[in-house]
């Protein structure tokens, strides 16, 4: 009577895990090729780090530069995690210079906002003067 | 000069640690497979470790890292010269014959294309991988080899969510080939990742092939390729699924150790040098590299497997150690926690309950794991006795149920929120878990009854041959 139990167990397990698996892969297949769309993979959207290009290429190669922002980063606690990706795609993109958050009076200081508007406030509120600007709601400034 | 240093040091020190862990005569070819891929783990794993043991006692000069390389690869020159000239050891490998219908090898060949597809088409969409392997792994990866002094990584001057206190394994691999290659290329990162995917799912398909043949070794490769969540997690460039093929070769030596009667001192060793690899890729790691040697005292009461299990992860521990007191990166865990906040948040049974509610929906979280985490929760219920019967299936099970308890306490007493913790992490690090659980699973099924009538009628053979 085990044996029969085991080998009923044995037998039937690799086609429940076939079926099993044809559920897994068809929800892969689903979002993957059918959701997202396999046309959009012949002109993928250009890697955040070749938008960034430029901003490196305006700091100097090591050291600190400032980092301000008009969306606070939430210290721990927060779930809003908008302005820490982009802080972190910035330091990425320039590593191996440090960034300091919230420090405009840093020799150089790189200005992160959601609009253009904001960037103009930000810069003015904080007693910068424009460097130069990289793409919308990103420039690099030094304190006046 | 570089390219050919690194490649002997992985081959040959990969080579020299695999070979100290399987000591019996090549089975089949996916024993051949097992023996391969453990030595690319191993020496992939080996390489990075010492490449940080170096940085940190000598420096970043070229040099330094020629002679690392020849170092790793003259020990494992080493070690396959000691397993040559030792008696060798006792067959122990059982050919389990047991013919797999051909639609389920079809199945499995199925999902490894799909897998596969999955893989290019997310490394397509997000070249730069996934949210952590750009704010953590590859960034760690860039400091170390673009400042001038590496120690910048890991600077408290850096804000606290680039977890400078991480363990480098992965960014130690980027950065080496970052250097070598003289170039920053993503296919360097792609090809990492997709390597340790791959190998991942080589480990639990054929260390099961070995342990109980190729129809569980099917199952096994199945469990693995085809939860929705692996083929995007090992895209992503993260630290989660090269852990997790660290944990696979653990718990795959471990079971290849427990299955066998004379319980060898070698793979319980590499065992825990595997786990302990783990431990240097990611934090979780230390979890895992905790939990087998208690599950090994608590199953088995076996204080000499504990003990050779924790032999084999001392050297990585003593450069966590070396690490982490050496350059005292800042912890996020320490850094917003006072002793009050920690009481508090023990005390608080609010987010006990809380983490065991969004554990529980995490079972049937579709999205990332389709089924598969509801059928291994029935198949455990249904295999319960031949999970405790089964030493190596009960040491893994229970090494998973002390991670998850461990892992849950974690998520009550950090600092951040938790429900967004819970959610950010908590399928990650069930991939890292995943193939532990498909071994203990499948090597708790019973096999046929004539099955295992003929592997006996096998080693009484082999046994008389080697007595002459």
């Amino acid at each position: 009577m085990v044996v029969r139990v085991s080998d009923a167990m044995r037998s039937s397990l690799p086609a429940l895990a076939a079926l099993l698996a044809v559920v897994g892969l068809a929800r892969s297949v689903y979002v993957h090729f059918v959701v997202e769309r396999p046309a959009d993979l012949m002109d993928p959207r250009p890697a955040f780090d070749e938008e960034l290009r430029p901003l490196a290429a305006l700091l100097p190669p090591r050291g600190e530069v400032g980092y301000v922002t008009d969306e606070p980063i939430q210290s721990p606690g927060g779930k809003w995690q908008g302005p820490k990706q982009r802080f972190l795609q910035v330091q990425y993109a320039v590593a191996p210079v440090v960034l300091r958050y919230d420090e405009d009076r840093a020799p150089l200081v790189v200005v992160n906002a959601r609009s253009e508007r904001s960037l103009d406030e930000q810069i003015a509120r904080r007693g910068l003067t424009l460097v130069a600007r990289v793409t919308s709601g990103l420039a690099v400034a030094r304190p006046k | 000069m570089n390219v050919l240093s690194a490649v002997a040091a992985i081959v040959l020190g990969g080579a020299g640690l695999a070979g100290l862990a399987f000591s019996g005569r090549v089975a089949s070819a996916s024993d051949r497979l097992l023996r391969a891929t453990a030595a690319f783990v191993f020496g992939l794993g080996t390489w990075s470790a010492a490449y940080a043991a170096s940085l940190l006692a000598f420096g970043a000069a070229e040099r330094v890292r020629v002679l690392k390389d020849a170092a790793v690869a003259l020990g494992g020159v080493a070690l396959i010269a000691v397993r040559r000239r030792s008696t060798p050891a006792p067959q122990s490998v059982r050919e389990v014959r047991d013919v797999p219908p051909p639609w389920l090898a079809a199945t499995f060949a199925l999902a490894c294309a799909v897998v596969c597809l999955v893989f290019v088409e997310h490394s397509i969409r997000a070249p730069e991988g996934g949210f952590d392997a750009w704010m953590i792994w590859n960034s760690r990866a860039r400091f170390i080899v673009r400042a001038d002094d590496f120690r910048i990584a890991f600077s408290p001057r850096l804000l606290f969510w680039t977890h400078q206190d991480y363990p480098w394994l992965l960014p130690g691999l980027v950065a080496q080939w970052f250097a070598i290659g003289r170039t920053e290329s993503p296919v360097i990162r792609v090809a990492l990742a997709f390597a340790f995917g791959a190998a991942t799912v080589a480990i639990v398909t054929c260390s099961l092939a070995r342990l109980r043949g190729p129809r569980a070794a099917l199952v096994g490769g199945l469990a693995m390729c085809s939860i929705p969540c692996f083929a995007t997690f090992a895209a992503s460039q993260q630290a989660d699924v090269p852990l997790a093929a660290f944990v696979a070769l653990a718990a795959a030596l471990l079971a290849i150790a427990l299955d066998d009667p004379q319980r060898p001192l070698r793979p319980l060793l590499l065992a825990g040098f595997a786990a302990g690899l783990g431990a240097w890729t990611k934090n979780d790691g230390i979890v895992y590299l905790v939990c087998i040697p208690a599950a090994l005292l608590l199953r088995l009461r076996d204080v000499r497997a504990a003990g050779i299990f924790a032999l084999g992860s001392a050297p990585l521990l003593a450069l966590l150690f070396a690490f982490k007191l050496g350059l005292s990166p800042p912890n996020d865990f320490l850094l917003f926690t006072t002793r009050a906040d920690f009481l508090a948040r023990f005390v608080d049974a609010r987010r006990w309950l809380e983490v065991i509610r969004l554990a529980l929906r995490q079972v049937v979280y579709f999205q990332d794991f389709g089924l598969w985490v509801v059928g291994a929760a029935v198949l455990a219920v249904v295999l319960r006795r031949r999970l405790r019967a089964d030493a190596a299936a009960s040491v893994l099970g229970v090494s998973v149920l002390l991670a998850l308890v461990l892992f849950g306490a974690i998520y009550v007493l950090q600092p951040h929120a938790l429900g967004w913790m819970f959610w950010s992490s908590a399928s990650r690090l069930f991939v890292q878990m995943w193939p532990a659980l498909i071994v203990a699973l499948v090597a708790a099924v019973p096999r046929k009854a004539a099955v295992e009538l003929e592997d006996l009628e096998g080693d009484v053979r082999r046994q008389e041959t080697e007595n002459g």
